[in-house]
């Protein structure tokens, strides 16, 4: 309630805001009237494999999937169809190599970008898992950094690192590997950050930074400035306990994951709730355990990824009420 | 937007707070959503909703029980997201939560169990206690201090007291834990060598059984990181993941379950000597033996292996036989002690070691073979010459098989280069007598410590060429009956010394030294013996120590005129040898192949009656040796037979011996013979001694004759008149015979 009334008092008196009002007046009210709101995702398959606490993945343009499973200090491949392919390293410090990685991104080309976390960079890898260059994320005043997450512009020609226990974001130039800027510092306050965890980077224009600790989604753009605040702290539909994975839709609808609770909830681009990931089977909310790194592509499949079962599923939006 | 449209709006948003206010006016006072916060951040129970509430939400069902410090709380932050525990905590093996401790198991107040009983991550860990001694950057925020595995032995008991309490020892240790684990989470004590629980055992993030640090299921990883001496005995006949995969140790594991350490040894609860994890003998003497004896038995997991036969006897003091092997020796309950301990046996231990690897062949063969002896380069000979070293001499001999008889085979088919040179005639276990024998004695042997020489030297055999021939010394005569003392190893019948034994091949030979005075000299190159080698015991020549040792009186032919080495060193015995070649005593005696029977004669028999007296005329004759030496009148008329009764106890001074002409027997009424006046092995008879060593001329005391001769043989029948006899008599032309009355 107080996210619409923010939207409210931020616009100009100026303008002809009643209309505007009673229509979200009214969608609140139905809203309530007709109980939860659910968005029903019908489920396609899962894939088990031999993850050993999976916690994000990425979609390439060819459907490839890309699974990152941390704890063997590896990535894996499927097939649109969730057939395993390939995998990508194993542990360890050299090139190619993964120290318990977490998050992932892609570009336009279809390279990789891996956040290795243990061993402090970033790797950037071809669609086939090839090495082509790494990234070292730079300590903060002695404190090791902690890349936990990586969202890459589709050009490829800037990233953003999410250094969790520095609680701060970087960007990144990805021809001359440097730092050019660090946004963030630890609180509660916006661009203030409690462990920064993992992101996703709408249109090359809206980062969506998962703030764990802060139990919620802060959304900023790539000039660097603050755009909105997604859930908050609770456990009531569009509040969070333990968000952990954000992805946007080609809608633009934000979809987060909370994993103690276990639901992926949904939310307008304004930041306001939009639904519960239901399923339509049991016609209540979806629950998966701890569901971590999420994605949407453009076919609208939904990726969810829960890490103590290590298990990828794959829902279908197409027909999402 | 006129004013008074401002007004209705501002009217309609009071309209809309109000009715959610009015339907949250039934909800408790508002609440300090920081503090809250921060401490529900975990106390999941204590979100207003259900705590204040009591109800739950849409998204999840009211939380009536508190969660706090249960494993998912736990994981919603240590998943990477704040804290990363992923590969420590949330692996597949740690110590266990969601379960009651093990029954008997009996855990302090201060660790406390949820309300099913189970233990739980707050079992160990509060986020309001201390932080551990390692350091804020680790802190684990246990409940009590963990120095040196404190807080572990709190609730696991019983695990510590070393092997005497069946436990792996803890504390201090003499090795250095191995980097190889301290890079995979093991930790020291406070003490740089103090082994400690979490040494071996890494509480979280280990992906081993009982969350070890390191794998001890089947190649037992964990245990050779500290105890790599022991891997070689992967893939050997010990490794009984391939020779007794289905077999369990004391705690039901298979050896591939328990790894190949654990079949036999157990970390905790094992039988107290060596950690043993099988069943022992009831009554147990002698720990280490009967820790291989377990399963070296017939009933045991290697019955093909158990004890048949004789074998090397254990439980002996080396060091009281004057042995100084440098391999390990126990006391009854195995313990390794010092050599110089009162309680230092030799025991299987001392010459096998279980965990040592074969050779690379050995380990390829199916099943593998090993011997587990404690040598190196496979050569077990090594081992055998720790203790017996005298015997060791027999390398590179004629007795070493592996050059002069290569395709022999022991009782086991092992020819010498598999057995090595002792086992090709000793088995160590198995053996069919208790001298170890390694080839087959004849079932009817009477004296199987004979037979055992001749089971090689016979014709046919091995050592064919190397016969004794009809005539030899004898052997299996008691000496004491003879009146002989000697220094020299008798036996008994069974071919084991004996104090009181008979004289056997071995009395004289020692088939591990080819040649008594230089023990470095082996003879390589098969040479043909002599008296001063062929592993006789002591030497025969030049001096005649050997044959003396019995002989002793007979011994003081050396340096005598009889001692050919001096007045005839050319003249040749009968086998075609030198005095010197043959010694002192061979020129006249052949011990073995001679061609006669009576005192082993060594040269032609020279003229005569009696056989004793030929002999003598061997050389005393016109074209002997000792023809310088013929007397002349040197006969006694025949049939005129003496008594010697009285006069024939060797070593008296009137020993006056009568011989059968044709065998040289003692008899007490016969000829006069040479050797009736004369010994001819001492040139004194006031003397006991050896000669001058010179070529001397003799005179009435001396010349070899006996004690008395001189003065009391002839006066025995012819009085006073004797040496008017004696003179013009014993020239038979000169005797007549007595008129007839």
């Amino acid at each position: 309630m107080l996210g619409w009334l923010t939207i409210l008092l931020e616009c100009r008196w100026q303008r002809s805001i009643f209309p505007v009002a009673i229509c979200l007046f009214l969608t609140v009210c139905v809203s309530r009237a007709d109980g939860l709101e659910l968005t029903m995702a019908k489920h396609l398959f899962d894939i088990k494999d031999t993850f050993n606490q999976p916690s994000d993945l990425t979609v390439a343009q060819d459907g490839t999937i890309y699974v990152v499973d941390g704890v063997n200090g590896r990535i894996q491949a499927f097939s649109p169809t969730g057939k395993y392919l390939f995998t990508i390293g194993h542990p360890g410090t050299g090139p190619g190599e993964f120290a318990f990685p977490l998050g992932m991104d892609i570009d336009k080309s279809g390279r990789l970008y891996v956040a290795d976390s243990r061993n402090h960079r970033i790797q950037i890898l071809t669609s086939k898992g090839d090495f082509i260059s790494e990234i070292p994320v730079p300590d903060k005043n002695g404190n090791k950094a902690d890349p936990t997450d990586v969202a890459v512009d589709d050009s490829g020609k800037w990233f953003f690192v999410a250094d969790n226990n520095n609680h701060r974001i970087l960007r990144f130039d990805t021809g001359s590997k440097k730092l050019t800027n660090s946004y963030g510092k630890p609180g509660a306050e916006k661009w203030e950050f409690r462990y920064p965890f993992l992101m996703h980077l709408h249109h090359n224009k809206d980062l969506y930074i998962v703030d764990v600790i802060n139990t919620r989604v802060q959304v900023v753009n790539t000039e660097g400035k603050f755009v909105t605040l997604i859930g908050g702290w609770g456990v009531e539909k569009g509040q969070f306990f333990r968000p952990k994975g954000v992805a946007v839709d080609k809608n633009g609808l934000a979809y987060v994951s909370d994993s103690y609770m276990g639901v992926v909830q949904l939310f307008n681009i304004t930041g306001t709730f939009h639904s519960v990931l239901g399923d339509p089977v049991s016609g209540g909310v979806r629950k998966f355990t701890t569901p971590v790194g999420l994605f949407v592509d453009d076919s609208m499949r939904l990726y969810v990824v829960e890490m103590l079962p290590g298990r990828l599923s794959v829902f279908s939006l197409d027909n999402a009420q | 937007m006129n004013r008074s449209s401002t007004c209705l709006l501002f009217f309609l948003f009071s309209t809309i707070l109000l009715y959610h206010t009015t339907s949250l006016a039934v909800q408790p006072p508002p609440r300090n959503p920081n503090s809250a916060k921060e401490c529900a951040i975990c106390h999941f129970r204590w979100i207003d909703t259900f705590f204040i509430d009591g109800k739950g939400t849409d998204l999840v069902p009211y939380q009536a029980t508190k969660v706090v410090a249960e494993p998912e709380m736990c994981f919603s932050c240590h998943d990477g997201s704040v804290v990363d525990s992923r590969g420590k905590v949330y692996n597949d093996h740690r110590h266990p939560i969601n379960k009651p401790p093990p029954p008997g198991m009996e855990i302090p107040p201060i660790f406390p169990l949820d309300d099913k009983g189970n233990m739980q991550c707050f079992t160990c860990h509060t986020a309001h206690g201390v932080s551990s001694e390692m350091g804020i950057e680790r802190a684990v925020f246990i409940r009590a201090s963990n120095d040196n595995s404190s807080m572990c032995m709190m609730c696991h008991k019983g695990k510590e007291g070393g092997p005497v309490a069946g436990n792996h020892p803890i504390g201090t240790i003499k090795r250095t834990i191995p980097e190889k684990m301290l890079g995979r989470g093991s930790v020291e004590g406070t003490d740089k060598k103090q082994l400690i629980c979490q040494s071996c055992h890494n509480v979280h993030g280990s992906p081993y059984d009982n969350f070890l640090v390191d794998n001890n299921r089947d190649s037992a990883q964990l245990c050779l990181d500290c105890h790599a001496e022991k891997g070689g005995l992967v893939n050997t006949g010990h490794d009984l993941r391939r020779t007794a995969a289905g077999t369990k140790n004391s705690k039901g594991q298979t050896p591939e379950q328990s790894g190949v350490c654990g079949a036999c040894h157990l970390v905790h609860g094992a039988k107290k000597a060596a950690l043993w994890a099988r069943e022992l003998p009831a009554n147990s003497k002698n720990m280490s033996q009967d820790l291989c004896i377990s399963c070296h038995n017939r009933q045991g997991l290697a019955p093909e292996k158990s004890l048949k036969g004789y074998a090397h006897p254990v439980n002996i003091s080396l060091k009281d036989k004057g042995m100084k092997p440098e391999l390990p020796v126990y006391d009854l309950k195995g313990k390794r002690v010092l050599f110089q301990s009162k309680e230092a046996l030799f025991t299987c231990l001392t010459c096998h070691d279980p965990h040592q690897g074969g050779t690379a062949r050995q380990a390829k063969m199916t099943p593998p073979r090993s011997s587990f002896l404690r040598v190196e380069g496979g050569q077990p000979e090594r081992l055998c010459r720790q203790c017996h070293v005298q015997q060791a001499r027999i390398v590179g001999s004629d007795h070493d098989l592996r050059s002069t008889g290569p395709t022999t085979k022991n009782d086991k088919g092992q020819s010498p280069l598999e057995s090595d040179v002792c086992g090709v005639c000793h088995l160590v276990h198995g053996a069919q007598t208790e001298n170890l024998w390694a080839r087959k004695v004849p079932g009817k042997s009477t004296f199987p410590a004979q037979d055992l020489c001749l089971t090689c030297h016979k014709s046919k055999g091995e050592a064919g060429k190397k016969l004794i021939g009809d005539h030899s010394h004898p052997v299996d005569i008691d000496p004491a009956k003879k009146g002989i003392i000697t220094k020299l190893p008798l036996y008994d019948r069974q071919g084991k010394k004996a104090g009181n034994g008979v004289v056997a091949c071995l009395t004289c030979h020692d088939p591990h030294q080819w040649n008594p005075k230089k023990p470095g000299d082996h003879g390589g190159g098969n040479p043909e013996g002599n008296a001063e080698n062929s592993f006789l015991r002591l030497e025969v020549a030049p001096r005649p120590v050997l044959c003396g040792n019995c002989h002793k009186t007979k011994a003081y032919v050396e340096k005598t005129d009889h001692d050919l080495t001096i007045t005839a060193p050319t003249a040749k015995n009968i086998l075609g040898q030198t005095p010197v070649e043959s010694g002192v005593c061979g020129a006249c005696h052949i011990i073995h192949n001679g061609k006669n029977e009576v005192r082993l004669w060594g040269r032609d028999y020279g003229i005569g009656k009696g056989v004793m007296d030929r002999m003598c005329n061997s050389c005393h004759s016109e074209t002997g040796s000792g023809r310088s030496k013929v007397p002349k009148v040197s006969t006694h008329p025949e049939k005129q037979l003496i008594t010697n009764r009285g006069r024939n106890i060797e070593g008296k001074a009137n020993y006056f011996p009568l011989f059968n002409n044709t065998t040289g027997a003692y008899v007490t009424v016969g000829d006069i013979a040479c050797a009736s006046c004369h010994d001819v092995h001492q040139w004194d008879p006031k003397k006991a001694s050896q000669g001058p060593g010179t070529n001397s001329e003799g005179r009435v005391i001396n010349s070899f004759l006996r004690m008395q001769t001189y003065n009391m043989i002839c006066k025995d029948c012819h009085g006073l008149d004797s040496l008017f006899r004696f003179k013009y008599y014993h020239d038979s032309k000169k005797r007549k015979p007595r008129p007839v009355p």
